[in-house]
């Protein structure tokens, strides 16, 4: 399975590889921009992301906007499955957190800091890990 | 954070969601499945994502992605369209705003009524055929009261054939002259098929209904029978009795 992490942050890219990478292959994005760029080759290379985790206050283009992006290159050239996104940020207000699940389909959303036992209740939730 | 969640949440509810659920409802009602649950999907997956992320709405979102799985189910055709499933559907889709609410009123759902709500999914889609009863056990009593007929509908759930065909024979066991009442104050479900068959025997028997709450009031006025089977005047809203 294949991971992207989108975070502009080194030690959170550092810390979230380091969580997944026993289960993902994973590959890292340092802004939004990068991650829709990193979402396209992977279709492109026949090999789609199955799981996302978003970052949303990241330069160049935020998560949110981002995820936009990325949902409507899902629907604009009929990718399936969708892929699963988790978004992983220190935002934690409501308009976010609905706007997330709304408007990005977000599958998840964790408030940073990301713990590894919240992490692997989101990945159990989205059935990439058994109990 | 989270009052400002929860308050944004219904705000959003009642402004986008509902009225969203409300078209998808009438595409599943017209015979739309697949254009019902399109339209279904967005407001239903928001409201799991969104209560999954509320301390106290956990349970509501555990109860929308069992919701959800049915709707795929049948988005996917694994599950027939009949009138059963897309009446079971609409009353689980129907069961999710029950339960927010109650969260957001009580502190809790009603863990029963949410519990018989996932357990007819189950059961119609798959997952434990034993929710109804076993094929061929009684669901039915029927006794005689006054120059009346009562049959008494035993069955929690009523959505399967033999159950329909067990209502039917025993109506149709009564002498023509004899009132027939059909009481389904024991059962929380029951399928707009079994209504339906009922209804055809409604101009041959004198056939009324007490006992009607909740899930199976709903699928009562939902397939028109309060126009074809009278209510006693205390279980009609008002200006309904006949």
């Amino acid at each position: 399975m294949r991971a992207l992490i989108a975070e502009d942050e080194f030690l959170g890219r550092k810390v979230l590889s380091a969580f997944l990478n026993t289960l993902f292959e994973v590959d890292v994005a340092v802004n939004g921009k990068e991650a829709v760029t990193a979402f396209n080759i992977a279709h492109a290379e026949g090999r789609p992301y199955d799981l996302i985790l978003m970052d949303i206050m990241m330069p160049e283009l935020d998560g949110l906007e981002a995820l936009g992006q990325i949902r409507a290159e899902e629907h604009e050239k009929k990718l399936r499955p969708q892929v699963k996104v988790l978004m992983t940020t220190a935002l934690d207000d409501a308009k976010t957190v609905i706007r997330s699940f709304h408007d990005g389909e977000a599958a998840g959303y964790i408030v940073k800091p990301v713990r590894k036992e919240k992490l692997f209740a989101e990945l159990q939730k989205m059935g990439f890990v058994t109990e | 954070m989270s009052d400002a969640l929860t308050e944004e949440f219904f705000a959003e509810v009642s402004d986008k969601y509902y009225p969203q659920v409300l078209e998808g409802l009438e595409h599943l009602g017209a015979g739309d499945v697949a254009g019902g649950i399109e339209i279904l999907s967005r407001p239903l997956h928001t409201i799991k994502g969104v209560t999954g992320f509320m301390p106290g709405f956990e349970s509501a979102s555990g109860f929308t992605h069992k919701v959800e799985s049915f709707l795929k189910k049948l988005q996917a055709g694994s599950l027939p369209h009949s009138p059963d499933n897309i009446s079971l559907a609409a009353h689980g889709v129907n069961s999710i705003f029950a339960v927010i609410e109650q969260i957001r009123d009580l502190g809790a759902p009603d863990q029963g009524e949410m519990d018989a709500v996932t357990e007819v999914l189950e059961a119609a889609g798959g997952g434990n055929a034993s929710a109804a009863g076993p094929a061929g056990a009684s669901c039915l009593l029927v006794e005689q009261e006054q120059n009346r007929a009562i049959l008494r509908v035993t069955a929690p759930r009523i959505h399967r054939k033999h159950q329909r065909d067990q209502i039917v024979g025993a109506i149709i066991a009564q002498p023509q002259e004899t009132p027939v009442v059909l009481d389904v104050s024991q059962v929380k479900t029951f399928g707009a098929s079994a209504w339906e068959d009922i209804s055809a025997l409604a101009g041959h028997w004198s056939i009324s209904v007490r006992g009607l709450a909740g899930a199976v009031r709903e699928t009562f006025h939902a397939a028109g029978m309060d126009a074809v089977m009278p209510l006693p005047p205390a279980e009609a809203a008002p200006g309904e009795a006949s």
